[in-house]
């Protein structure tokens, strides 16, 4: 079974080197408030439109560093997911299809969780989180499944 | 469904790791269907079949809940 969906194996390394190195920015970037200089929008905050009207860009000097982080950690993480293993098969297949099936379902749940015990401000900022629950459970479901197979089979040699 | 491809390996004298290079899968995907945990494609029933040179029939067999 071919599955045209899938990297070679050999961009997961690239694809967990993106998400360490944008999830530890996302990490600066909220702990220490950690900007990127030079790194925004273009900061002309205030232009005169005429003699007694100005008009307000509101995201005039806003700093990008959130952004490019999101976006790095997005792509790192859908590489790790999208990229065939050393030997694609169409076992291996079936574990991602029922590792993907567990991904969306949690997500869901969270998603639904979250919806009656976070409110406002909290639930949005929850809610970017969760962009990544489904790329996240894939990841550790999948592995997990690897990773107990080799052990079982490991036993099992003759 | 039953297999008896550990027998067939046993007769043929080749390991997981060997029917797995033959048929280019991996060794986790023969241990799952030894032990029954995973049931094969047509395709590489097919194929174990042929590197046993036995019939699909000789070496997979249904069983009454199927």
């Amino acid at each position: 079974m071919k599955n045209n969906l899938l990297l070679p194996n050999r961009y997961k390394v690239l694809g967990w080197t993106l998400f360490l190195a944008f999830a530890t920015l996302g990490i600066l970037c909220m702990v220490v408030d950690f900007k990127i200089p030079g790194f925004q929008l273009s900061s002309n905050i205030i232009k005169r439109i005429s003699e007694d009207s100005v008009s307000i860009d509101l995201f005039g000097g806003y700093n990008l560093t959130n952004e490019l982080a999101l976006l790095g950690i997005t792509i790192g993480l859908l590489m790790i997911v999208f990229t065939k293993e050393r030997i694609e098969d169409e076992f291996i297949s079936m574990l991602r299809l029922k590792s993907l099936q567990w991904a969306v379902l949690l997500s869901y749940v969270i998603l639904i969780v979250l919806n009656f015990s976070a409110f406002g401000l909290t639930f949005l900022l929850l809610l970017v989180y969760n962009l990544w629950t489904v790329l996240i459970v894939f990841i550790i479901k999948f592995y997990w499944s690897l990773y107990r197979l080799k052990k079982e089979g490991a036993a099992d040699e003759k | 469904m039953k297999n008896n491809l550990r027998i067939q390996r046993a007769i043929k004298n080749i390991t997981q790791a060997e029917l797995a290079e033959l048929i280019q899968v991996s060794r986790q995907t023969i241990n799952t269907i030894e032990s029954g945990k995973y049931v094969p494609s047509t395709v590489l029933a097919l194929k174990m079949a042929k590197v046993f040179e036995k019939s699909v029939e000789e070496i997979f067999e249904l069983e009454k809940e199927d």
